[in-house]
């Protein structure tokens, strides 16, 4: 394990390292997308997907069970006679962990994580404006730099 | 003399180099450390990384606090950066160590529990602020505002003038204030976070910033056209890769971009601060950006003292794209090197001094003392919180509900795009009944989605 005068020096390591090289054309560019890619696994950020079955049940909707939820879904012919506690519960028995005190936004970095939809078992809501959230959202198949 | 030192002290760092992690480790401290600049960085790695070193809680926890919550903010791990904030700032308030104290003041500043600069604890509180007016928890946001606006006023007598100039602060308070239905708090708080006190030297370091960038400029282009010239002549080419060469001026970026949405989502924008900084305007909006960019200051040590340098980062301006229409510039609060550089003199500095100036004295000295004070070290503290970033921009604006894409477009000291820092973020929401907020880094390659060919 480090000490802290290793710190710095990693640091300026590697402020030598973005020196070097500095004159050296950069890699290709090639620009992200400038269409947003379809929302698959929906979740409290992005709202429920009309049509989408909870994840637990081999669906794709990551959403926090709620009344508001279990109307939709009903209205959608899934988890039908449920109340979003027997949902929460059916979450909780396959080993997930759903956002609640203490874990609202941990964007995977929690003892459950990654998130469902990448393999894991956290369904904290990813958070807005980050390289997880895109990838959460859009499954696994996100091209990987 | 003063140089000589510096660059002393900078070949001393590089020649106690040696920290690489093992290789069998995924991510090194290097890794951690270079986040803000990494075209790849992985936050979540590189904060279970730091995290070990948090547990240790020895004399640099504070130190490794603060680097471990940059990580978990940029990587949107709120609750972690939340929780280890808390205890970060209990640590600084209430950890004495005072072996430490008497050992530092007569070798290694180092030595001490770190505690962090003025700047540095009105950063963390400023977090910690943001993170519960997130939480929608407004009082206590504003407590922790008002607690950065104290830090920052403990700076140097000799800086006095700079005291209550942490814009950053101010103008979350102000937001607070206005959750509270405090209007006439907020107005003073948003007056005092439009102004912007200039340091000495400070025009002169703009002029020289600027004219490096115009030299950057020129040489960046000559090599993004070469760039491009490789990508497109590469056997196969490489699919989809485009000329970023140009580099136009903020004021020639269209209205709208090519792929923007058939309506304009933003309903309330400006770009005057004057209007930006207004109770009126503030009350209005519903979608706050708070953006950072670039790298924080790097300090460097000798036997005298430290001395803070701007860290060489080069967007130094934002503007925001929304579903592809031009919403507006974002508004500059915080300048991290300018708080460093205001932070003053204190009595730790002169001590320092007299240490660094004994020292000289007694290696004059002869019979063998001269060579034991070589050995002897004093050299002033050289830690520092080095995953701040440079500058914190603020965007607000009232846009339709609905989830949108955020563009941001960077752009150098003189105000010429810089390609490369382009950040795109997709379906960022914002709701019906209550305003969204989110944090953005600026980073090199952000939307730069080439994959090498492997071999």
């Amino acid at each position: 394990m480090c000490t802290y005068p290793q710190k710095i020096s990693a640091l300026v390591l590697s402020l030598c390292a973005a020196l070097v090289g500095c004159e050296q054309p950069p890699e290709p560019y090639v620009p992200k997308s400038s269409t947003a890619p379809a929302v698959v696994y929906c979740n409290d950020n992005t709202g429920y997907r009309p049509g989408a079955k909870p994840i637990v049940m081999g669906g794709t909707c990551c959403c926090t069970p709620n009344d508001e939820l279990m109307e939709r879904l009903h209205r959608d012919g899934h988890c039908v006679g449920m109340t979003a506690e027997d949902l929460a519960q059916q979450y909780r028995q396959a080993g997930f962990a759903l956002k609640g005190p203490g874990h609202q936004r941990c964007n995977g970095l929690c003892p459950q994580g990654p998130h469902a939809t990448l393999g894991g078992k956290c369904l904290c809501p990813p958070t807005p404006g980050t390289d997880y959230y895109e990838k959460v959202i859009v499954g696994t198949n996100l091209p990987v730099k | 003399m003063r140089r000589v030192t510096i660059v002393l002290s900078l070949l001393a760092i590089l020649a106690a180099c040696g920290c690489a992690e093992p290789a069998d480790n995924k991510v090194t401290l290097i890794d951690a450390l270079s986040a803000r600049t990494s075209s790849n960085p992985r936050h979540n790695d590189c904060a279970k990384l730091l995290a070990t070193y948090c547990q240790r809680h020895d004399k640099d926890y504070a130190l490794w606090a603060m680097d471990y919550v940059s990580l978990c903010l940029m990587g949107g791990n709120y609750d972690a950066a939340k929780a280890e904030l808390m205890n970060c700032q209990k640590d600084i308030a209430s950890r004495q160590d005072k072996n430490r104290e008497t050992a530092a003041a007569i070798a290694n500043e180092s030595q001490k529990l770190f505690k962090g600069e003025p700047y540095e604890r009105a950063m963390l509180c400023c977090y910690l602020g943001l993170l519960h007016y997130m939480d929608e928890d407004y009082n206590n946001a504003r407590i922790f505002f008002a607690k950065a606006d104290q830090e920052d006023a403990t700076c140097g007598d000799d800086m006095k003038d700079f005291r209550h100039d942490f814009q950053l602060a101010h103008y979350w308070l102000g937001r607070s204030y206005l959750k509270l239905d405090q209007s006439d708090n907020a107005r003073v708080a948003f007056a005092k976070a439009s102004q912007s006190l200039l340091r000495k030297g400070q025009e002169k370091e703009t002029a020289a910033i600027r004219k490096q960038h115009d030299k950057d400029r020129n040489t960046r282009i000559r090599l993004e056209k070469q760039s491009y010239k490789n990508a497109i002549e590469a056997k196969p080419p490489v699919a989809g890769a485009a000329d970023v060469s140009d580099s136009p001026a903020w004021g020639e970026m269209p209205a709208a971009l090519p792929y923007a949405a058939a309506t304009n989502p933003v309903e309330l924008t400006t770009g005057k601060p004057e209007e930006f900084f207004s109770v009126g305007y503030q009350q209005q909006v519903n979608l706050i950006l708070f953006i950072e960019t670039g790298t924080g200051p790097i300090r460097l040590v000798d036997d005298y003292g430290d001395y803070i340098f701007r860290s060489p980062y080069i967007e130094r301006n934002a503007l925001v794209y929304i579903d592809g229409h031009r919403a507006g510039p974002a508004f500059q609060v915080l300048d991290v090197f300018h708080q460093a550089d205001t932070r003053g003199k204190s009595e730790k500095d002169a001590a320092q001094a007299a240490k660094g100036l004994t020292k000289a004295v007694l290696k004059q000295m002869p019979f063998g003392v001269g060579t034991a004070a070589a050995y002897w070290d004093v050299r002033a503290d050289e830690r520092y919180w080095s995953l701040l970033p440079g500058e914190v921009h603020v965007f607000a604006a009232k846009v339709r509900p609905g989830l949108h894409t955020v563009s941001i477009r960077c752009a150098d000291a003189n105000g010429y795009l810089l390609p490369r820092y382009n950040l795109t973020r997709y379906h960022l929401p914002v709701l019906e009944d209550r305003e969204s907020v989110f944090i953005l880094s600026t980073r090199p390659e952000a939307d730069n989605v080439y994959v090498p060919a492997k071999n």
